[in-house]
């Protein structure tokens, strides 16, 4: 199976410049999409006229400022602030010459990986009935996987630009911690938050990066040592998804790529520090709002924010230890590998009935589970591109290719060597 | 009981049952921090830095 055929920026640039669509007529096509999307908290046209992205339409997680706009952060409607300035990102796509057409349905507070929100609803994943759209940048994965744009910002704390990208059969790139400024954006986890794009296609998600990174993602070339996860993690996956892993190392090694299984077992003792971290960060971060406004937090961030009031301050520290001694590991790891390919999700997206728990006792774990394969990327700070490598009948699998910290541009060129080997999606719809 | 009190100066309030439940949810979250093999107990000094250093 293939997966539809979606816009990329070459193909709109390509057809833009070749006069044989206008501006205008692309942004009212998507417009007149976003409106009756799922994927959208709201629809509005901010247009820029020069640079790469001219004419190009893109929407952005609904956590970005602009000024005067109301910032949403798929929160509670009493929550929503009016941005004073202009996040750096956002400043970036428009000097390129963006068309924002709108903002992005997310979690709430950026802080779910099924993409369920209590107060908004879910949007609909465009490929799998009934499936989570997966987040939290629920809306980013759905509007890039609807064909609606070609790219659009999220953002990723434990997996939230990877997730909802695997779940819609999109490309989600979190790069490394630090590569792109986070000022303007609604923060979560300050250690552990990261700006990246979903988007339809390799070449697409690094165009974006480049733009938003201030400089360009680029890579040497050369074959690489290719580590393939192994051992329990790997195993926990489905068979499916350890044999369509498989296959894309084959055509790695064909490409004239070194493989190695690397077992990697210390990723699992990686889950509770990072939901420490995170947890601790986002406590505090809503510590003022929580104390006045309880009230209109969804009873499942409500109750992971609580659950920080039971960590001490020497466990935030030891976790804080424990990730600079995994990352000290990490060193060597690099050492012998040049790239690692693994899982984004256990199987394909579930459906959304499995995963809607609110704040049930069994919540730590569903979130668990969902984020055991993407929160070592996200405590190491480590570059990390998920991509679909499979279609089923069930829905699309995909993989991470990760890579040492700054190795951006590395990451990327793996990650398209795979995607052109494979052609699993049809070609982009031609104007 | 201190937990309450602990729950009270985060919450701003008393706290209800549920917060209760949530709070007393934690304690295989900080096992797995104390007992974690990427940081071994010592019988010294843990002098592992918790955050990276400053760029220079």
């Amino acid at each position: 199976m293939t997966l539809p055929p979606l816009p990329t920026i070459a193909a709109l640039r390509a057809a833009l410049d070749a006069g044989r669509v206008t501006a205008n007529e692309l942004t009212q096509a998507a417009v007149d999409q976003a409106r009756v999307s799922t994927a959208f908290a709201s629809v509005r046209v901010v247009e820029n006229t020069a640079g790469p992205l001219a004419g190009i339409p893109l929407a952005h997680k609904d956590m970005f400022d602009r000024p005067q706009e109301r910032v949403g952060m798929g929160a509670h409607p009493s929550a929503a602030i009016t941005a004073g300035g202009l996040a750096t990102v956002l400043s970036r796509l428009d000097a390129a010459g963006q068309v924002d057409i709108g903002r992005l349905a997310m979690s709430e507070f950026a802080m779910g990986p099924s993409g369920h929100n209590a107060h908004h609803g879910m949007p609909d994943n465009p490929l799998v009935p009934g499936a989570i759209t997966g987040g939290s940048s629920s809306g980013s994965g759905v509007a890039v996987g609807a064909g609606i744009v070609p790219a659009a910002l999220g953002s990723d704390t434990g997996g939230s630009i990877r997730i909802p990208a695997a779940c819609s059969g999109v490309v989600g790139f979190k790069p490394t911690q630090g590569l792109v400024p986070v000022d303007g954006a609604m923060p979560l986890s300050w250690t552990q938050d990261c700006v990246g794009p979903l988007a339809a296609s390799v070449d697409c998600a690094a165009t974006i990066l480049s733009i938003i990174a201030g400089q360009p993602i680029d890579d040497a070339g050369g074959p690489l040592r290719i580590g393939l996860l192994a051992g329990p993690l790997q195993q926990a996956a489905s068979d499916r998804m350890q044999a369509a892993m498989a296959d894309v190392a084959r055509l790695l090694e064909h490409a004239g790529h070194g493989l190695t299984d690397i077992p990697l077992a210390f990723f699992d003792d990686l889950t509770e520090p990072a939901n420490i971290i995170a947890i601790s960060e986002a406590a505090t971060v809503h510590a003022d709002r929580l104390q006045r406004h309880a009230e209109t937090y969804g009873p499942q961030v409500r109750a992971r924010l609580v659950q920080a009031a039971a960590i001490p301050a020497q466990s935030y520290l030891r976790a804080g230890q424990i990730r600079q001694a995994a990352r000290q590991r990490m060193v060597d790891v690099f050492g012998d590998v040049d790239i690692i390919l693994m899982p984004t999700l256990a199987d394909v997206p579930p459906q959304g009935a499995l995963v809607d728990i609110g704040n049930d006792p069994e919540l730590n774990r569903v979130i668990a589970g969902l984020t055991r394969f993407t929160r070592p990327a996200s405590i190491l700070g480590l570059p990390s591109l998920s991509l679909p490598v499979t279609m089923t009948s069930d829905g699309p699998l995909s993989l991470q290719v990760m890579g040492p910290a700054f190795a951006d541009g590395r990451v990327a060129r793996v990650a398209n060597a795979i995607e052109t080997a494979l052609a699993l999606r049809a070609a982009p719809p031609s104007f | 009981m201190m937990s309450d009190a602990v729950l009270t100066a985060f919450l701003g309030r008393a706290p209800t049952d549920e917060d209760r439940a949530i709070h007393a949810d934690q304690t295989a979250r900080l096992a797995a921090v104390r007992n974690n093999p990427l940081l071994p107990v010592t019988d010294g000094l843990q002098r592992q830095q918790p955050f990276p250093p400053e760029p220079a």
